[in-house]
């Protein structure tokens, strides 16, 4: 790969993709400039890697992977419970009114702190699965077969649904 | 299950902020610069003291023993530079790979990492032997002129390395802990994954 090209296609992840990087980054870290760093980390990993696409699978995947690898190296860095520092979120709302801000933006890091509360395989599949991908599209990113997503995800929503303290 | 908390969590999830790319295209250009730097710099160094290295053993004598350790001294940097550039390069490449490959990988590497710094430890041992061996038999074998000047040029270079065997010895104590660490937590994650 030409380097024009690889500065190209990592352009082209990036503005493609930077929502699905700073989402997966969140679930891995709760502290907003970890998280930061972590989202920084992911997008020049991603750069190392963008030789290594084959374009086999969809750009959108091949991010979601390098994203997930970086945020596993970085529960490995930080060497604690990857569950821990929940409510040192202080994220920007986009939402225009205070009362509906401040609604949606505590139901938003409730869903984060529960997601980053389950195990390591059902979190990336839950955090996959919300991002809109098939299963399987996850099970590709996993390297998983079909079926253990959809018995990973079926235990994650269920798990969720008592975390998050939803009626069943 | 309900599929209405499944379609909330996702309209909650999708909600966040517009990420800033420009800022972060700027963050990781730095970042890309500063490694490129720090890669000139570590590959600079090392040619320095392979330079020097050469000139030392321009400058002694045909025949010396001393050139053989500076022979040592060149493999030595040479094959450090190719060690710290294949590191690099290895946990680069294996950002792509599948998450549960990733963490086998970086339990391998930390068993390999402990692997490395013993036998580090054993070529440390093997090496002071064999000095030791030939000190004794510079100190039992030659004549006293020849016998002092040799025995005093070993003693000052065994001397020197007594503060780099401290400094290898306390960054041992530092980072095996660390590796060990590190590989229970990879073991841990890996069994996370799998479990339900």
């Amino acid at each position: 790969m030409s380097r024009a090209a690889r500065e190209q296609l990592f352009d082209e992840a990036l503005r493609s993709h930077a929502g699905l990087v700073a989402r997966i980054a969140r679930t891995y870290e709760a502290d907003a400039a970890r998280c930061e760093e972590l989202r920084q980390d992911i997008a020049l990993a991603l750069w190392r890697a963008l030789p290594a696409f084959r374009g086999e699978a969809s750009l959108a995947t091949f991010v979601a992977r390098i994203a997930h690898n970086r945020g596993v190296d970085h529960m490995l860095a930080r060497q604690r419970d990857p569950g821990g520092a929940a409510l040192a979120e202080d994220y920007p709302d986009p939402l225009p009114e205070p009362v509906q801000r401040v609604e949606a933006g505590e139901r938003q890091a409730r869903l984060f702190a529960a997601v980053r509360e389950l195990p390591l395989g059902m979190r990336q599949v839950v955090t996959l699965a919300l991002e809109g991908f098939s299963n399987v599209e996850i099970a590709g990113v996993l390297d998983i077969e079909a079926n253990a997503v959809d018995a990973r995800l079926s235990r994650a929503r269920r798990r969720l649904r008592d975390l998050l303290g939803e009626p069943s | 299950m309900s599929r209405e908390p499944w379609n909330e969590w996702k309209d909650a999830w999708h909600d966040t902020p517009p990420v800033d790319i420009e800022r972060l295209r700027r963050h990781i250009d730095d970042k890309r610069r500063r490694m490129c730097w720090f890669a000139i710099a570590e590959v600079l160094v090392s040619l320095l003291v392979l330079a020097h290295l050469a000139w030392r053993y321009d400058a002694v004598a045909e025949g010396s023993p001393w050139r053989a350790l500076i022979l040592c001294g060149i493999g030595l940097v040479v094959a450090s530079q190719i060690l710290m550039l294949a590191l690099r390069r290895g946990t680069w490449r294996s950002t792509d790979t599948a998450p549960a490959d990733l963490l086998r990988l970086t339990i391998r590497r930390a068993e390999n990492g402990v692997r490395l710094i013993v036998a580090q430890w054993i070529s440390f041992g093997v090496v002071v032997a064999v000095f030791a061996a030939w000190y004794a038999w510079v100190r039992l074998s030659l004549d006293a002129a020849a016998q002092s000047r040799l025995a005093h040029a070993m003693e000052i270079s065994a001397l020197a390395q007594v503060p780099l065997a401290i400094a290898f010895g306390a960054w041992t104590a530092w980072y095996v802990p660390r590796l060990r660490r590190r590989r229970e937590d990879a073991r841990r994650l890996l069994a996370d994954l799998d479990r339900d």
